[in-house]
């Protein structure tokens, strides 16, 4: 669907992206995750047309952006929140986007009602709070019914109502069949949306998960408590699982399961007073993933 | 066409800067007019140059018409617009075009009102004296306006889509039209025949003996759009749009 091939880029001495590659499977919502500066604008701009890559190259169903026949048909892309003329209206700013796709008049009306921006379509764009820019950034980019959507930090700004808007009117899309390749810093909202994830940190490929097998990844491990905490560590050493630390009558174990604790402290009858997977957000995982990455 | 019409659309639909710029054209064109026109009906008989400077009145929507060009090509890019038309249109070659045929039909759009304005106040104020007559050769002279503001708009054009900068664009267009250009052929009088304004002149057949001939400057001028042309579409083609 969308393909990212080795690819690079450089500003003159600053590389921006660095033989980046990673798929983008069909009909998923995938994250692409990385800290501010990492290259996530660029690669979607790469990937859009709109910036030309050093190296390699990023394809939207086998082809080139520029390539595509009818690309606001099946791409749609929301990159900045602050793409309009200030004193054109909302409703005109998609008519001329409309009129330069061959798109009918209609289409407009049908869109602004969607994003819910029909009162203050007349209105001039430059008037807009963020909350509304992003709407219509959204109607834009659906104004060609596109089956892909490229959204670049849509959550950006916004106040919680407002993101609580996106996220609902993402998961709509998604359930529409869509593709959607949405950027993010704001984890916490990628991570209640999304199915898969694109980790990159400082132009480099750091991961690409489904966002439970990255949580699972991060995950830290099992806290066992015991008051006969010296014996349960022999037991489970003699049964392969490593302790990774011990602190007078806790034990954590990082490559274990909690069944797997339990029943050799069952079996050896140990008194266990606690016994916990630790939990990970896709935001631990993510500050692992980019810390891990940054010390290597 | 399509994308034309988009263009077009763009302009109409956020007009404040090409109604200021209309407005302070007509408003210059009209002090001018009725400043000739009054000056003219003085004298017993009407000077034989009266028609010519009617005609010729609209030159004035030269310097707009550049400034045109300019914004056209440069207010995408001041306002972050032209991401989303390179999205919609992502072959550059194909927008630059178009904003092309934007800027020369608009260029006809201000130059209009400009021509007919002291045509028609001339018409009602001394159209009815014998000594007064409108014909063909000032038809010519009109016609010759609308070309030349339409190679202006187009020289403005590229310069703005080569520069991207709208205030630097502006600035740029001016200091050379008004000051480059006049200092240069004062310096070199050779320079004369291959610079921009006296060739606009000849293209508008303007009077006077060191006034290069329509010809000439007709080809001089399509060689500028030839060059500035070729410098637009290579930077547009190649600009990353970040």
């Amino acid at each position: 669907m969308i393909e990212v091939e080795s690819l690079t880029k450089r500003f003159r001495k600053t590389v921006a992206v660095d033989d980046l590659s990673f798929k983008v499977r069909e009909g998923a919502i995938t994250g692409f995750l990385g800290p501010n500066g990492a290259g996530k604008t660029t690669t979607l701009r790469v990937i859009l047309g709109l910036v030309h890559p050093t190296a390699g190259k990023a394809t939207v169903m086998g082809r080139l952006y520029r390539q595509l026949e009818s690309p606001t048909q099946q791409v749609g892309a929301v990159l900045e929140a602050s793409d309009f003329h200030p004193g054109r209206s909302g409703r005109n700013h998609l008519r001329v986007l409309a009129a330069a796709t061959g798109i009918p008049r209609s289409r407009v009306e049908e869109i602004l009602e969607v994003v819910d921006l029909q009162g203050a379509a007349g209105r001039r764009a430059g008037g807009y709070s963020l909350g509304m820019r992003q709407r219509l950034s959204l109607a834009g980019a659906l104004l060609g019914d596109p089956g892909i959507l490229v959204l670049d930090e849509p959550a950006n700004g916004l106040d919680p109502q407002g993101i609580r808007w996106l996220r609902e009117f993402l998961r709509s899309l998604a359930a529409e069949g869509r593709t959607i390749f949405i950027s993010s810093h704001v984890l916490a909202e990628l991570e209640q949306i999304v199915d898969e994830v694109v980790i990159i940190h400082r132009g480099k490929f750091v991961v690409q998960a489904s966002t439970a097998e990255l949580v699972a990844r991060a995950a830290g491990g099992i806290r066992a408590r015991s008051p006969q905490a010296d014996q349960l560590r022999a037991a489970l050493e003699q049964a392969g699982v490593k302790v990774a630390s011990s602190e007078g009558d806790l034990l954590t174990l990082a490559d274990a399961t909690t069944a797997q604790v339990g029943e050799i402290a069952a079996a050896k009858g140990i008194v266990l007073h606690e016994l916990v997977a630790e939990s990970s957000s896709l935001e631990e995982a993510f500050l692992d993933l980019t810390s891990q990455d940054e010390a290597s | 066409m399509r994308l034309v019409a988009a263009e077009l659309l763009k302009v109409w639909t956020a007009p404040r800067t090409l109604l200021g710029i209309l407005l302070s054209e007509l408003a210059i064109v009209l002090i001018g007019t009725i400043a000739t026109l009054h000056s003219a009906v003085n004298d017993p008989v009407l000077p034989p140059h009266l028609s010519r400077d009617i005609a010729t009145m609209g030159g004035i929507a030269l310097l707009f018409t550049t400034l045109v060009g300019v914004l056209i090509a440069t207010t995408e890019y001041r306002h972050g617009t032209i991401t989303l038309t390179f999205l919609a249109a992502p072959v550059r070659e194909k927008v630059l075009a178009a904003k092309t045929g934007a800027a020369v039909i608009a260029s006809v759009l201000l130059t209009l009102p400009a021509t007919l304005l002291p045509i028609v106040i001339a018409g009602i104020w001394v159209g009815g004296r014998a000594d007064y007559h409108f014909g063909g050769h000032e038809w010519q002279l009109v016609a010759r306006l609308f070309l030349g503001a339409a190679l202006v708009a187009m020289i403005g054009f590229f310069i703005g889509a080569s520069l991207k900068r709208q205030l630097g664009a502006v600035i740029l267009v001016l200091a050379w039209l008004v000051f480059l250009e006049p200092a240069l052929g004062g310096l070199f009088p050779g320079t004369k025949d291959y610079l921009i304004g006296p060739n606009i002149g000849g293209v508008l057949g303007d009077s006077g003996n060191d006034v290069p001939s329509f010809g000439h400057s007709f080809a001089v001028l399509v060689g500028y759009l030839v060059v500035l042309g070729a410098v637009a579409f290579v930077l547009t083609r190649r600009r990353d749009v970040t």
